[in-house]
C-alpha cells in the first residue's frame, strides 16, 4: 500500500502546511512582486507606475550608497568570517583530549544561543563614550584614540564588523569542525609515517579535504552580508547619517518608516534577483567543481 | 609526557580565544554585578560583593518579555514541527498527481529572502485583522519554518526502509498510525534537530515582533529589551549594572536549555546553516 496513490491522505496532510504556505508566503511573494509595480502608502491609496518605482530606485544616490556600503561590509566581513572559523575549527580539531575539545566548541558556539540582540545591546554599551572599549584604551595609555565609536562615519562600519571578533566560533566554525572529522584518520597515519609536518599536513591534506566546507561558507558568508541588517537596525538604524544603510535596511525604511511600500517592494524585487543570481553561480560553481 | 608538553601553546591560544569569543558576555556579567558607585571606583575590579539585587529587578523586568517569547516560540516551534512532519510525510511517502511539482513549489520557497515579503506579509497580517495579536505573532513564524522544516524531515524519511511501511500496510494500518507509532519514534534526532532550529530563530527574531505589535503586552525578548533603554530613560538617567543584569535574566533560558542539550543544538545550529 505504501507510495500507491492516495490523493485523500495527501490532500488531508497537506492542507494545513498549504493553508500556511499561500496565506503568509505564496501570497504575499505575489503581492511584493504587484507592489512594485504601484505607488502605494500602505494606508489605502495605490497607484500603478509600471516600472516607475524602480527607475525611482535607480536614480537614487541614496540607493547606490547603500551598495557602497554594502560592499565595504562584503570586503571586511567575508574573508574573516571564511578565515577565522577554518582557525578555530584546525584548533579545535588538534585537540586530542575529547571532553577539552567538546568545552572549547562548547565556549565557541555559545555566543550563537545568546539572542542577537542581546550581543548587539551589549556591544552598544562597551563602545559607548564611556564604554569599556574606551577604558581598556585609556589603560593601556592610548587615550589618543578613544572616540564614541558608532557615532563617528569613519570608524562605525569596522566596529559593527569587530563585534564578531575573534570570528573564530559560531556557526560556520561547526561546518568546518565536522569537515575536519570527516578526513580519515589513515591520511594523518599516512602522514605521520612520512614524517610530514603540520603546515606540510595542513596544506596537502586537511585543506583539500574541508575545500567542499569553504565553497559552503563563502556563499553563506556572501548571503548573509546581503540579507542581514537586522543588528544594524537596532545598533544604529542606519546612522549615523546613512553611514551604515544597507540596502535591506533602505528597504525597510522605505516600508515601514517613510511609508513608500512600493518602492520598499521594488527594492524587495531587486535583493531577490540577487538571491537567485547568487544561487545559480552558486550551483554552477559547485557543480564545475565537483 | 612529550605530547602533554606540546600541547601547551595548543591550549593556551584556544583558552585565549575562548576569553575574546566571551569577552562581551564576561563584561556584561561583571557590569551586571555591580552598582553604579562599585562601577564608579572600581570599574575592572572584581564585584564586591556581588549586587544580586541588580538579577532580581533585572529578571522582574524581562519576566513578560521572556513569557511571551515562551509562549510565543513555544508555540511556532510546535506547529511548525506538527504542520511539516504531516507534509513531509506526504512528499515521502504518498505518491499523488502534481507531487513534484508541488515539492518543488515547496523547495523554491527556500529562495525566497525574509526581507522582500516582510512588507506584503504585513499588508496581508493586518488585513487579517491580526494586527498586534498573539496570532499575527505566531502564524507567519510557523509559515516561515515550514519549507526547510519539510525539507529536512522529507530527507530523513526518505532513508527510512520501506519494509517498515510495507508489513504496516499489509497489517491494514491507516497512514496516522503508521506516522504515530513507526515513523515518529524512528525519527527523534531529526524531530529535536529541526525544533532547536526553529526555536532559536523565532526566539532570535527582532523584526516581526517590531512590526506587527504595538502594545508592551505582546513584547518578545528581543523587541522589550530594546524598548528597555527608553523605558528606563537609560539615556538620561544610566545604570549600567541594572542594564545589563536585565540583559543577563533575559539570555539565561535558552542558555540553560543549550548547557542541558549542548548535543541537540549543535546538530539543529549545523543543520540550520545549510539553510538561507
Amino acid at each position: 500500500m505504501s507510495n500507491h496513490n492516495r490523493p485523500w491522505t495527501a490532500l488531508l496532510f497537506l492542507s494545513p502546511a498549504a493553508a500556511l504556505l499561500i496565506l503568509f508566503a505564496y501570497w504575499p511573494f505575489l503581492n511584493a512582486i504587484r507592489l512594485a509595480l504601484y505607488r502605494s502608502d500602505g494606508l489605502g491609496t495605490e497607484e500603478f507606475t509600471g516600472l516607475g518605482n524602480f527607475q525611482l530606485i535607480l536614480t537614487d544616490s541614496l540607493f547606490w550608497h547603500t551598495f557602497g556600503v554594502l560592499a565595504v561590509f562584503a570586503i571586511l566581513l567575508i574573508p574573516v568570517s571564511v578565515i577565522g572559523p577554518l582557525i578555530g575549527a584546525r584548533l579545535v580539531h588538534g585537540v586530542r583530549n575529547a571532553r577539552a575539545a567538546s568545552i572549547y566548541r562548547f565556549l565557541f558556539v555559545l555566543p550563537v544561543v545568546v539572542p542577537m540582540v542581546v550581543s548587539v545591546l551589549i556591544w552598544r554599551n562597551l563602545y559607548a563614550a564611556d564604554g569599556v572599549i574606551n577604558r581598556l584604551l585609556e589603560t593601556v595609555g592610548l587615550e589618543t584614540l578613544t572616540r564614541a565609536w558608532l557615532g563617528d562615519p569613519s570608524t562605525v562600519l569596522p566596529a559593527i564588523v569587530f563585534m564578531a571578533f575573534p570570528f573564530v566560533g559560531g556557526v560556520n566554525f561547526l561546518i568546518y569542525l565536522a569537515g575536519f572529522n570527516n578526513i580519515p584518520t589513515s591520511l594523518y597515519e599516512a602522514a605521520e609515517l612520512d614524517g610530514a609536518s603540520l603546515r606540510h599536513v595542513f596544506i596537502k591534506i586537511e585543506l583539500p579535504m574541508i575545500l567542499p566546507q569553504v565553497r559552503i561558507i563563502l556563499m553563506l558568508a556572501i548571503i548573509a552580508v546581503v540579507h542581514s541588517y537586522e543588528h544594524i537596525l537596532v545598533l544604529t538604524g542606519g546612522g549615523p547619517g546613512n553611514a551604515t544603510l544597507v540596502p535591506a535596511l533602505y528597504l525597510f525604511r522605505h516600508g515601514f518608516e517613510w511609508g513608500n511600500l512600493g518602492l520598499a517592494s521594488a527594492v524587495g524585487c531587486l535583493l531577490f534577483l540577487m538571491a537567485v543570481g547568487l544561487s545559480i553561480l552558486n550551483l554552477k560553481y559547485v557543480r564545475t567543481a565537483e | 609526557m612529550k605530547s602533554v608538553i606540546r600541547a601547551i601553546p595548543l591550549h593556551l591560544t584556544l583558552v585565549i580565544l575562548s576569553i575574546l569569543t566571551l569577552f562581551p558576555f564576561l563584561m556584561m556579567a561583571l557590569i551586571a554585578s555591580k552598582d553604579r558607585v562599585q562601577l564608579y571606583t572600581g570599574f575592572w575590579s572584581l564585584p564586591n560583593p556581588v549586587r544580586w539585587e541588580n538579577f532580581i529587578e533585572g529578571a522582574r523586568l524581562t519576566a513578560p518579555f521572556v513569557l511571551n517569547s515562551v509562549i510565543v516560540s513555544g508555540a511556532v516551534t510546535l506547529a511548525c514541527l506538527a504542520v511539516s512532519i504531516l507534509a513531509a510525510y506526504v512528499f515521502s511517502r504518498v505518491r499523488f498527481p502534481g507531487r513534484t511539482l508541488i515539492w518543488s513549489l515547496v523547495i523554491g520557497l527556500l529562495l525566497v529572502p525574509g526581507i522582500l515579503v516582510l512588507v506584503p506579509l504585513f499588508l496581508t497580517v493586518r488585513s487579517m485583522g491580526l494586527f498586534n495579536s498573539y496570532a499575527g505573532l505566531v502564524l507567519p513564524q510557523v509559515a516561515a519554518g515550514i519549507p526547510f522544516a519539510t525539507f529536512l524531515f522529507k530527507n530523513f524519511f526518505d532513508q527510512l526502509p520501506d519494509d517498515l511501511f510495507g508489513a504496516a500496510a499489509i497489517d491494514g494500518a491507516s497512514d496516522l498510525t503508521i506516522l504515530r507509532h513507526i515513523v515518529l519514534p524512528l525519527s527523534m534526532p531529526i524531530v529535536s534537530t529541526v525544533a532547536v532550529l526553529i526555536l532559536l530563530s523565532s526566539w532570535n527574531n527582532y523584526v516581526w515582533p517590531l512590526v506587527i505589535t504595538r502594545d508592551e503586552e505582546l513584547r518578545t525578548i528581543p523587541l522589550g529589551l530594546v524598548f528597555l533603554y527608553t523605558d528606563l530613560n537609560l539615556s538620561n538617567f544610566p545604570n549600567p549594572g541594572l542594564e545589563m543584569a536585565a540583559y543577563t535574566m533575559a539570555s539565561l533560558p535558552i542558555l540553560v536549555l543549550f548547557f542541558l542539550a549542548t548535543r541537540t543544538f549543535i546538530q539543529g545550529i549545523s543543520n540550520g546553516a545549510i539553510k538561507d
